[in-house]
């Protein structure tokens, strides 16, 4: 995990992604305790070519094949053994769950990961039956600031969404 | 034998009643660990939980024959 996290910042580092953050049950995990998953979800901006209106992975790609991984495995490219599935920050929420997100370092290593807030406002959008209980788990750790998700979710009109969640999920 | 093992199997059980549930107790302390963990083991923990999710997946595809 600690050699994707590097693979990551030299994407960063040659420009392939302008900003990129760590979201998903990888992130949950890091936040709590890890949670089973198959894939480490990446969130970035990707640079879309003048005259262009679509937004391609195709650098992404190009690059890590020049660096050695050109393996895929399902919908993520193998690296490392790890399967990563980039996904392109899209939604207003994303896009602020990126900007907003825990950047940490160890030993000359860096990580860039989706805070608890964000990452439950995100589950809420998505509203699969692992994200409802992904809400739960994030909701309930010890560092997880109310104040700061309320202040999400009435920027993103996820108010009235996350009463009647909260309300069905005995989160109140 | 038998009977000892229930009596244990008892015993825990009271122990749980009278301080919470023993998973939950085992969580919490859980999480208080994983919160500690320097930077990098929690990392690691990160990646080798998706190591073993993989090969979780591929045990079950090879029981169900696929």
């Amino acid at each position: 995990m600690q050699k994707v996290c590097d693979v990551l910042e030299q994407l960063l580092t040659a420009g392939v992604v302008g900003k990129y953050a760590i979201g998903g049950a990888t992130a949950a995990g890091f936040h709590g305790e890890p949670l089973a998953t198959r894939d480490i979800d990446v969130f970035c901006f990707l640079n879309v070519p003048e005259g262009s209106f679509l937004v391609s992975l195709e650098p992404i790609f190009k690059k890590l094949s020049e660096l050695g991984f050109s393996e895929f495995d399902e919908e993520g490219i193998n690296i490392h053994g790890m399967p990563v599935q980039f996904l392109a920050a899209s939604s207003e929420l994303e896009i602020q769950a990126v900007n907003n997100a825990d950047v940490l370092h160890w030993d000359g290593h860096t990580i860039r990961v989706m805070t608890p807030e964000y990452l439950a406002a995100i589950a809420l959008t998505v509203a699969r039956p692992k994200d409802r209980a992904r809400v739960v788990y994030l909701y309930e750790l010890q560092d997880f600031q109310v104040p700061k998700f309320t202040e999400i979710l009435k920027q993103h009109g996820l108010t009235e969404t996350w009463l009647n969640w909260a309300k069905s999920l005995d989160l109140e | 034998m038998e009977k000892k093992i229930k009596n244990q199997k008892f015993e825990a059980s009271s122990r749980s009643h009278s301080e919470g549930p023993l998973w939950m107790r085992e969580k919490t302390i859980w999480r208080q660990k994983q919160r500690n963990l320097p930077l990098g083991e929690k990392v690691a923990l990160l990646g080798q939980t998706i190591l073993e999710t993989l090969e979780l997946e591929k045990i079950k595809r090879h029981a169900k024959g696929l």
